[in-house]
């Protein structure tokens, strides 16, 4: 349902009607924003991207085919202008260093779960997700937040399907050692 | 297949949901939309203007004559002699039976001594004009009608052709 009403609107702006597309931005603009902010990491940086991202994605909007989701296609755009801007300022798009130990911190005494209220907990497994390498983060907002198929996230970060299992499977399992008391 | 603490995972993550942008985000990005529509647009005004100053290139010298040979065809120039073949074959014709005519009938006076060398043929040459005179003016009369008729059957099938291959 909402691929054909995202359909409806992308009709609209394409006979000439940019006004339509403010339903689109307002729609997507928070998981574009958080897919922005794993790579680039500071949220001055993702909120440009994501800006430069939803206006690209304007100009290129007569080349959206309706093959996919209009939001796979957005993420994508989203995606290769945070990494072009990355790769513009000499910064490796990945992590260089794959072990991901660090990210794990077992000394660390566990927050008490009965002090955390809601927005606390939701704090921490942002600040999670946040810690992990750019890609597998994307890869867990996608996989877990946005609920995208692997195929999906394989369109957006151009990943092969393995790649993408094993970075899953491998973010899982930091994630789990993080939320440890959660879980 | 997830297992418990797939599930629960799951659960966190969504419950702690995406990053919230600003308030001004869509406006934002949409007033970015409208200048780059405006720069777009007055760079494609500054672009036809560009182009409708510029002349159209001029076209080779032959140009369209090569353009309209390819297009219709030449006709091909059909000499035909102005005697056709068959004609003076028809004269030939003519001519032979007159003379056959000439030599098979009797001549009226002798031959003459003739000064000349080959006396036989000049005998059969005089008697040939002398025949020629004496001819019923019927026999040329038949011949020059029989010639007539073959030389107009001889143009109404060329016409009658002409006109089959010009409709094909």
């Amino acid at each position: 349902m909402g691929n054909q009403e995202d359909q409806v609107y992308i009709d609209r702006i394409n006979k000439g009607d940019p006004a339509s597309y403010a339903f689109l931005v307002n729609r997507y603009k928070d998981m574009a924003f958080t897919i922005a902010l794993r790579i680039m990491r500071n949220n001055e940086d993702a909120e440009d991207v994501a800006q430069e991202g939803f206006v690209k994605a304007y100009q290129q909007l007569y080349r959206f085919e309706g093959k996919s989701k209009f939001s796979t296609w957005l993420y994508t755009i989203i995606y290769r202008t945070a990494i072009t801007k990355l790769q513009k300022r000499g910064v490796p798009a990945f992590s260089v260093d794959d072990d991901t130990s660090a990210y794990l911190n077992y000394g660390e005494t566990a927050p008490q779960l009965s002090a955390m209220h809601a927005q606390e907990q939701t704090k921490f497994v942002k600040q999670a997700i946040a810690k992990l390498p750019e890609i597998d983060g994307l890869l867990i907002t996608l996989f877990y937040m946005n609920e995208n198929t692997v195929k999906e996230i394989e369109e957006i970060t151009g990943l092969s399907a393995s790649n993408i299992k094993v970075r899953l499977f491998r973010a899982r399992k930091i994630l789990e050692g993080e939320l440890r008391f959660l879980l | 297949m997830e297992d418990d603490k797939g599930k629960i995972l799951r659960k966190l993550i969504q419950a702690a949901g995406p990053e919230k942008t600003d308030v001004d985000f869509t406006s934002s990005v949409m007033r970015s939309i409208q200048i780059e529509t405006e720069v777009e647009f007055a760079k494609e005004v500054r672009l036809k203007s560009i182009i409708s100053d510029i002349q159209p290139e001029s076209a080779p010298p032959l140009f369209q004559r090569n353009i309209m040979a390819k297009v219709i065809p030449a006709k091909k120039m059909e000499t035909e002699p102005i005697i056709s073949h068959k004609v003076w074959y028809m004269i030939a014709a003519a001519a032979l039976l007159i003379l056959m005519f000439c030599f098979v009938s009797q001549p009226d006076a002798p031959s003459n001594e003739v000064p000349y060398p080959f006396s036989n043929l000049n005998s059969t040459v005089y008697n040939f004009s002398d025949q020629i005179w004496v001819l019923p003016v019927i026999y040329p009369a038949v011949v020059f009608i029989f010639g007539l008729l073959v030389m107009t059957d001889y143009f109404l099938r060329q016409q009658k052709s002409g006109l089959f291959s010009s409709n094909r």
